[in-house]
């Protein structure tokens, strides 16, 4: 009888938060041979031999870390979970926005712009104040401004301009959605939407890192067909997608490729992180 | 497992399912603290300062 060898999963990290801890957990279950790289303690030289791996799983807090080991285990032939190509929509909130419009998914007006001037006109353009100023990288809801009117947006932006270093000088604009005091946070794995959770806030910044709530949320006909829409719009692999309710239906915001589900799994009881390692050991395996 | 806070010199026991990366709160300063090393035969951690928030952190 021909032995199966254990799929052997990298899971590049930098802290280990409780999403990462699960992970562990659900590998022991499944006799995974996950080896843990701590990508702060790591040489990327592609001289040097590497453990042999048939995967990594990427899981760094910090995107720009996660992003080089990503590149250099791609550069030496190992997959990874989400790949590049993936990482490289995601982490840019520009670049997020234009794959979900260029694919039909519905989506808040938007606009990128490097001068105030410029500004002033693309809210305009977007539908008028209010407006949300973000970076168009980070996550948390850290450095999001809701812009009310012209003197904030001048405020807001000569802040960014003098303060801030060259990528904080790309002004990403988003038209503001009245939320009904939530948003939906939903999975969506190999192309096939999981779970999904209420974030209630009575504050309009709905991150659970900023005190948001998570609450049980069905999953309907509608919102599985955007989050899959998204899903397709990004690529094939692990997805934290973030949708709004408005009178018009849902409308995708952003999409997360090192999502935290930790929350998720409290919630609803779904084995996301057993999820997560199946996928991998299939991408493993093509 | 027991470990000591760098900043406050606490003594305090930590869940022996502890993983080396691990961000744990000191349990008398609250501070964040992260997990360096794992003595399991003598039941130790040894921790360190956890890293601040940096603008690339997140999901």
């Amino acid at each position: 009888m021909m032995k199966l060898n254990k799929t052997k999963i990298g899971l590049l990290h930098t802290t280990i938060r409780g999403d990462e801890k699960l992970l562990i957990e659900a590998a022991q279950k499944r006799a995974i041979d996950l080896v843990l790289i701590d990508v702060r303690e790591q040489i990327f030289d592609p001289l040097v031999e590497k453990p042999q791996l048939d995967v990594v799983l990427e899981r760094c807090v910090s995107t720009v870390k996660g992003m080089h080991a990503v590149e250099f285990y791609e550069s030496i032939g190992v997959p990874a979970v989400n790949p590049l190509s993936i990482a490289r929509i995601c982490e840019n909130k520009f670049a997020t926005s234009l794959a979900l419009v260029g694919h039909q998914v519905p989506t808040p007006r938007f606009a990128l712009v490097f001068s105030e001037e410029q500004a002033k006109k693309a809210v305009d353009q977007i539908g008028g104040y209010p407006v949300v100023i973000k970076p168009v990288t980070g996550s948390w809801g850290r450095l999001i401004a809701r812009v009310n009117d012209q003197h904030a947006l001048e405020a807001v932006l000569e802040q960014k301009t003098m303060l801030g270093g060259p990528h904080h000088h790309a002004f990403y604009l988003q038209q503001y959605i009245e939320k009904p005091g939530r948003d939906i946070r939903i999975h969506v794995i190999a192309g096939k939407v999981v779970a999904a959770i209420y974030r209630a806030s009575s504050h309009w910044i709905t991150n659970t890192a900023r005190g948001a709530e998570a609450v049980r949320c069905s999953i309907d006909r509608d919102l599985e067909k955007v989050a899959k829409q998204a899903g397709d719009a990004i690529g094939e692999g692990v997805l934290g997608i973030d949708v709004f309710e408005t009178s018009n239906g849902y409308v995708v915001n952003e999409v997360n490729h090192t999502m935290e589900f930790k929350n998720v799994v409290r919630v609803t009881g779904i084995d996301i992180a057993g999820m997560i390692l199946d996928y991998c050991v299939s991408v493993a395996r093509e | 497992m027991q470990t000591q806070c760098p900043i406050c010199d606490a003594s305090f026991e930590i869940p022996a399912s502890s993983e080396v990366a691990e961000i744990i709160s000191c349990r008398e300063c609250q501070n964040k603290l992260e997990v360096v090393g794992i003595q399991k035969e003598s039941a130790k951690a040894d921790v360190k300062e956890a890293p601040k928030v940096d603008e690339d952190w997140g999901e």
